[in-house]
């Protein structure tokens, strides 16, 4: 592979698949199924994608005409009125915004967080954690900053309250940025 | 001839990657067109179909682009008074109505496609000639009249339908049925945004209008050119745009989660060829940790002088007014601001109700035109008044006024209108246009046109064709340039 890219780095020649993000359907089931949170029950009625009990794949999501839910406008889920020959891909302030802050995300770190709570070893758990949503062991620098991350200690910015005023513990952030990371999002 | 095919990028390209294809004596200037004609690249179109200047960096679709020449204007704030505010009682007064009051119109005149055959009913609202032009304008606004001289009073609109929803979908997206984008996701999609840390394109009222969220819709044109809705009847700085705020984490725990996640992001990036939808996403996870504290900055009245709150005077529309001004100052594209929810202007019972609608709007109006003025961004800030229809000179009951298509008044002010100017007249009833006509489409041309844009230019292929805000229509209003 390094041969070939170094021949052709822009895949004129397609040696090779392109990049690309999950669309939102994708993306959102990945989340779920990551955090072992995904509900595979086929077929019924559609559900509510804004409900924070609805663990459905995102296909089972009802799409409003008149009102579309703001999960799926903000990654570029076509219009419903019209057709649409090519969804769009953008990538947007927005979109990171949901990624940083949302209940839905939080939500999943958390569960992930719980479901690597097995191992008790920082390090192993850093490499379940890969293996589950990158599908490969993480390098030793990888292993590294995670370590790093964890065992930071907590620090006040001037201004703030009290220290450590956030209520997810540390592996929560973790398992939230690994989550959050364009590895989880893109597929090579 | 460039190869610029999309299955080398997946449809993005990065600045490097432009200058390097372009070499030497290919000029941008050609770049955006062909980019434009690659309707391949539809599914990642970064830059108006023609847009000359330098193309945007890959990934950043609201980054500011340049319009077509240069523009009078580079922002508006649309003012939407939504259930049409009747013409001959504000902005086109009738003598004849007082002559002919409680006959039947003259047949040829009245053609407004709705039930109601009432009588010819004057205005109970006197009229006076204003300011240096002596522009007449009703008792309903005094504040607003003393800007007339700002004012541009467009006498002759006119719109396809008497019946709101198709004539609110008609002034927002130029076609009566829902299914095109706004003008909103038009001026961001063809100019982006001057500050990538707030939305560019923001639209303020408290609950929603008729019609609702295809007012604002981006259609088929990327979602990130979707109006945001802001309900300020209940305007929160932390909440009043969608997971802007972090419940959980605080900033310096979210800051070294940032920072990992940097980290993670550019190593990945190392072990890949260049990829601008991965530099694209490293820098907007950037953008999303300073719109948090930027965008509620931007909201928060509480901030403004006293002096400040006292001009605009009291109320949501005030403040949304107010809101306008702030977000105008920092860059936002287009806000648009509607009076109230559904359609509030629509006097059918009791056009008196006019009264009320004029005192919670017409102090604050003015406050934002002398606002926007005396911090110098009148010159450059097109400021759009008017419903989406107007009302017939014909009462509707005893006492109210119905819906009419034919003929109503709109106001401009700022970047590029002839200030202390009225273009155009209705019939001496004021029923229908009749000099100077103005259709919306040919408002829109013309609002474009102040920002730059050749109407005609400003195209998005989609299902076959290359569709614009005008569509077919549309004629740039050159009497009202200043």
């Amino acid at each position: 592979m390094p041969a070939n890219l170094e021949i052709d780095p822009e895949n004129r020649w397609l040696w090779r698949m392109n990049r690309r993000r999950l669309d939102v359907e994708a993306w959102r089931d990945a989340l779920l199924a990551a955090a072992g949170n995904l509900d595979r029950t086929a077929g019924g009625p559609s559900g509510n994608l804004a409900s924070a009990d609805f663990r459905r794949r995102t296909l089972y999501g009802t799409v409003s005409r008149h009102n579309l839910d703001g999960l799926l406008r903000l990654f570029d889920f076509p219009d419903p009125n019209i057709t649409s020959e090519r969804r769009n891909v953008t990538t947007v302030p927005l979109q990171q915004l949901f990624v940083l802050n949302s209940e839905f995300l939080i939500g999943q770190a958390r569960a992930l967080s719980i479901s690597l709570a097995g191992e008790i070893d920082d390090a192993l758990k850093i490499n379940r954690a890969y293996c589950r949503l990158y599908g490969r062991e993480p390098t030793a620098d990888e292993v590294a900053f995670g370590l790093e991350f964890l065992t930071a200690p907590e620090s006040t910015e001037a201004g703030e309250a009290s220290p450590a005023n956030s209520s997810l513990s540390r592996w929560e952030q973790y398992a939230q940025v690994l989550l959050s990371a364009n590895e989880f999002t893109f597929v090579d | 001839m460039m190869n610029l095919s999309p299955l080398t990028t997946g449809g993005l390209l990065t600045r490097r990657d432009m200058l390097s294809r372009l070499g030497n004596g290919v000029g941008l200037l050609g770049l955006a067109a062909v980019l434009g004609d690659e309707s391949r690249l539809g599914g990642a179109q970064l830059y108006a179909a023609e847009a000359p200047g330098v193309a945007s960096a890959a990934g950043t679709p609201l980054s500011p682009k340049s319009p077509h020449f240069p523009p009078r204007a580079t922002r508006v704030i649309h003012l939407f008074m939504n259930g049409g505010p009747s013409q001959v009682d504000t902005f086109d007064p009738k003598p004849a109505l007082e002559k002919y009051a409680g006959q039947a119109p003259p047949a040829e005149l009245v053609n407004t496609m709705r039930r109601t055959k009432g009588s010819l009913m004057p205005s109970p609202f006197k009229f006076e000639k204003r300011g240096q032009s002596g522009i007449e304008v009703s008792e309903l606004f005094p504040h607003i009249s003393r800007c007339i001289d700002d004012l541009c009073v467009i006498r002759s609109m006119h719109t396809n339908l008497p019946n709101h929803e198709p004539s609110f979908l008609m002034m927002n997206s130029g076609e009566t049925q829902p299914t095109r984008p706004s003008l909103g996701s038009w001026l961001t999609y063809g100019l982006g945004s001057e500050n990538q840390n707030l939305p560019g394109y923001v639209v303020l009222c408290p609950g929603q209008p008729t019609v609702g969220p295809q007012l604002w819709s981006n259609s088929f044109l990327p979602g990130i050119y979707q109006g945001v809705h802001i309900n300020n009847a209940e305007l929160d700085p932390k909440t009043v745009i969608k997971h802007l705020t972090n419940n959980h984490v605080s900033p310096t725990d979210q800051r070294r989660q940032l920072d990992l996640l940097r980290k993670l992001n550019e190593s990945h990036l190392a072990r890949r060829a260049r990829d601008a939808q991965l530099e694209a996403r490293i820098e907007a996870l950037e953008m999303a940790f300073r719109m948090q504290t930027q965008a509620q900055e931007a909201f928060d009245i509480g901030r403004e002088s006293a002096e400040t709150r006292k001009l605009y005077g009291d109320g949501e529309f005030a403040n949304a007014c107010l809101i306008a001004r702030r977000l105008a100052e920092r860059g936002v594209r287009i806000t648009q601001v509607y009076f109230g929810g559904g359609q509030p202007w629509d006097d059918h019972a009791d056009i008196a109700n006019h009264r009320q609608h004029a005192q919670k709007s017409d102090q604050a109006i003015a406050g934002l035109l002398t606002d926007l003025k005396s911090r110098g961004l009148l010159e450059d800030t097109l400021v759009v008044w008017g419903g989406e229809f107007g009302r017939t000179p014909t009462a509707e009951g005893s006492k109210g006024r119905d819906h009419n298509n034919l003929g109503f008044s709109m106001w401009l002010a700022g970047g590029g209108v002839k200030g202390g100017h009225v273009h155009g007249t209705t019939d001496e009833m004021g029923f229908s246009a009749v000099e100077g006509k103005v259709h919306v489409h040919d408002l829109h041309a013309t609002i474009l046109h102040l920002l730059g844009i050749d109407h005609t230019k400003l195209t998005y292929r989609y299902s076959g064709r290359d569709f614009r805000l005008t569509d077919v229509h549309g004629e740039v209003v050159r009497e009202i340039l200043a």
